[in-house]
């Protein structure tokens, strides 16, 4: 059986009714491929879902934590086939989640990345700067999410410049230069949220200012950091906005789920793409609780085939708005994301969670 | 790196207390400056309002009593004869984080037999820890006591190698509490030629219960077997080495199946009752720790939704690397055996209190004669499994923490 991997150009179109069959089914005929490429994954359906691989609706798919990518290997093919090894920085006592691709997943997340930031930036490649240091995308078959999530959006460029080097430190004189020579061209400037507001606004406020004008930044990777400094995110927006930058766009994603991003629309929310959807639920019952109600964000992708990523439990709590009915047009699922989990302590005399005696 | 002195109460640098230290003789075995020390503590903790709200305190301020103590010295002076012991000189303790009270266990039966110590802290401190510092700091203050606060040092430090060797190159014992990894790297730290070491790492513990016999309980029997294997995993949140994480059920499957019955319902109201709720993270990683034991084969049924308390799992027959990561917050593992004997080959070296329930001593006694290499070091009575004994993890620490002087004359 070859699991279909629906990827239309078009993510923002379809309605709440088609696309919840459309996914079911999609997401049913996933799970049965990985029961039966996966053993650890098939185990999981026997001990937690009396082995059943077909479901009646999304709410009562079988779920994998994001967590069990730090604590187990999980593939769905030989490793002959798998191409790339993507990671992600786990805390320090953990090791970092091992996400393992083969040729066709990793080209189905491009198409999806590409089907999404095209609904936004238009069809054409853009001159683009990365706010980030070359190294992120040097190993080879081995990638953190970081460095994963520049080579998926520099395919949406023709030509590109890193801002920094591999020390962290900026070139503003190399950005000048790149910037100069694409005057009147739309710049595309991609990094990663506390990056760009440490390394790229703190640098432009001590530096002659550049034309930016039209430019469009996308950045991601959560707002831990800048939330700690109190900025938030309309501040952050109204900052790079003075420097010109007129579109500004956030983005929401896993790196167990790479491709099907959420991006943040013109009226601030992230929207689910046709490749997607989130479900919000209860974090002590992990019941699903309705729209409007705060909870663990459930990601599901179309898009995982070379491990069983496809339904997500993370310890992301965010609130969907609504379906199909946001003032920017797009349909399908808006939400918002409020913040992580917090982890308690437990008590105790053995490492489990510990990362000190 | 910052060490923080936290007994005694003072402002000078750990440095010069250590200086001090070196000084000072070992006190006599069971001298009367100690034994009223741990007196006066131990009323002081019994008295305490806040302190009284936690039970593992209470146990701790119950094992400190006159006459406990008392009884202590007698059983060591009898086991002795007329043989000499001394304490070492200076024992340095290193304390599991979290498990509060195992310190001053550790600190104490070394105090009696006439060590000097030096405790060091983890940095995660909560409110009964900071309570019963500020308790000790009081009480070692009155003049009486002089003598112990003298030879007494308590720090709190994050893990640097060159504190604790400059530490452990003033003990003659290290004892060692704590999690693999970290005793590992403890270990690393050298000791003087003539200093010695012991070690309790971390363990795995389980319940024994005979099916017929929950099934034979009364109410009021019933009410109390559930009462004590709730305190027995949920005072340390499952997490002490001692607290049960499986229960091995045994009997004929038709009375196992009806024990699980009347048990598990009865534990789940019980925790209800004593409003224990862990954090949503708890929960998932209670599911994390699930699933990958699915995954990896270890367990082949989960029987409760993960994010339940209890939460409960069916072990696989051959599982056994479930001990290594279990994550405690009342996740229970389950297995069954027809005859006592047939879950001796089940037991592994990491395995260290057995808490039964329904089965006579001379069995027991029976069973623990064919134990397997380094498994199991207590046996005790469900209700008990958290009760700190003077001999723990089969190392008898008032034996280990003094030395004998033979005397061939």
């Amino acid at each position: 059986m070859q699991a279909t991997l629906s990827v239309p150009a078009t993510p923002y179109d379809e309605l709440a009714t088609r696309k919840r069959l459309r996914l079911l089914s999609e997401v049913n005929e996933l799970t049965q491929w990985h029961a039966e490429r996966c053993e650890p994954y098939r185990r999981i359906l026997n001990a937690a879902y009396g082995g059943r691989t077909h479901f009646e609706s999304l709410e009562e798919l079988p779920v994998l934590p994001t967590q069990l990518f730090k604590s187990i290997d999980l593939a769905s093919v030989p490793s002959t086939e798998i191409v790339k090894t993507m990671t992600s920085s786990g805390t320090t006592s953990q090791r970092p989640s091992k996400i393992f691709l083969d040729k066709s997943t990793a080209a189905a997340q491009t198409r999806a990345l590409i089907f999404i930031m095209r609904s936004l930036l238009g069809s054409k490649r853009l001159p683009m700067v990365i706010i980030d240091k070359p190294c992120v995308v040097n190993q080879r078959d081995t990638f953190s999410a970081q460095g994963a999530a520049v080579l998926g959006f520099s395919q949406l460029a023709y030509d590109h410049a890193f801002l920094l080097n591999n020390a962290m430190e900026c070139n503003w004189d190399a950005l000048q230069e790149f910037v100069g020579r694409h005057k009147g061209e739309t710049l595309l400037l991609f990094g990663f949220t506390f990056v760009v507001w440490q390394y790229f606004y703190a640098e432009s406020l001590k530096r002659h200012k550049l034309d930016f004008s039209d430019s469009i930044l996308v950045h991601g990777g959560g707002w831990k950091k800048l939330n700690d400094q109190r900025v938030s995110n309309k501040e952050f927006k109204r900052c790079l906005q003075e420097l010109g930058i007129s579109r500004v766009y956030d983005y929401y994603g896993l790196v167990e789920q790479t491709g099907s991003i959420f991006i943040e629309c013109e009226e601030g929310y992230f929207h689910a793409p046709s490749y997607a959807d989130v479900l919000v639920r209860d974090p002590l019952t992990l019941a699903p609780v309705p729209f409007a109600s705060s909870g663990l964000l459930q990601l599901i992708s179309n898009i995982p085939r070379s491990y069983p990523g496809h339904v997500l439990i993370t310890e992301d709590v965010g609130v969907i708005l609504g379906e199909d009915d946001c003032p920017c047009n797009r349909k399908g699922k808006y939400f918002l994301v409020e913040g992580r989990l917090a982890h308690a302590e437990l008590r105790g005399c053995s490492d489990t969670h510990q990362e000190r005696i | 790196m910052s060490v923080e002195v936290l007994i005694p109460h003072s402002s000078n640098g750990w440095k010069v207390h250590l200086e001090q230290m070196e000084n000072l003789s070992a006190l006599q075995p069971f001298a009367a400056e100690s034994i009223n020390f741990i007196e006066a503590f131990s009323k002081a903790v019994l008295t305490d309002v806040h302190l009284r709200s936690f039970p593992e305190i209470i146990a701790l301020g119950h094992w400190m009593r006159r006459a406990h103590i008392l009884e202590i010295k007698s059983q060591f002076n009898a086991a002795c004869g007329d043989r000499v012991f001394l304490p070492r000189g200076v024992a340095l303790h290193f304390a599991p984080s979290n498990v509060d009270s195992i310190f001053i266990y550790s600190w104490f039966l070394s105090l009696l037999i006439g060590n000097l110590n030096i405790v060091r802290l983890s940095m995660r401190r909560n409110d009964q820890l900071t309570q019963l510092i500020a308790t000790l700091n009081c009480v070692l203050a009155r003049p009486e006591f002089d003598a112990v606060r003298e030879r007494s040092l308590v720090l709190c430090f994050e893990h640097d190698d060159a504190i604790t060797e400059a530490l452990s190159a003033k003990c003659q014992i290290r004892v060692l509490w704590g999690g693999d990894q970290a005793i590992s790297r403890l270990r690393q730290v050298p000791l003087p030629p003539l200093a010695t070491e012991v070690v309790f790492a971390d363990r795995f513990s389980f319940s024994v219960v005979k099916a017929a016999a929950v099934l034979e309980q009364d109410e009021t029997g019933f009410r109390r077997l559930i009462r004590n294997f709730f305190a027995d995993s949920f005072w340390f949140d499952q997490m002490a080495c001692s607290s049960p994480r499986m229960v091995v059920w045994i009997g004929a499957a038709l009375d196992i199946a009806e024990a699980k019955q009347r048990f598990w319902p009865a534990l789940k109201a019980y925790v209800a009752e004593h409003s224990v709720q862990y954090s949503a993270a708890v929960g998932i990683t209670r599911l994390t720790t699930m699933y990958a034991y699915a995954a990896e084969g270890e367990v082949n049924a989960i029987l409760s939704a993960p994010t339940e308390v209890p939460a409960r799992a069916h072990l696989n027959r051959d599982a056994s690397r479930f001990r290594d990561t279990h994550c405690g917050s009342g996740m229970f593992l389950e297995r069954e055996v027809e005859q006592l004997d047939d879950f001796l080959p089940l037991i592994k070296p990491k395995d260290q209190t057995m808490s039964v329930f329904g089965f006579e001593r001379s069995e027991l006694q029976k069973f623990a004669r064919q134990l397997p290499n380094r498994a199991i070091d207590r046996i005790v009575a469900l209700g008990k499994s958290l009760n700190f004994s003077q001999v723990w993890d089969g190392v008898d620490l008032l034996r280990v923490y003094s030395r004998q002087v033979e005397i061939d004359v």
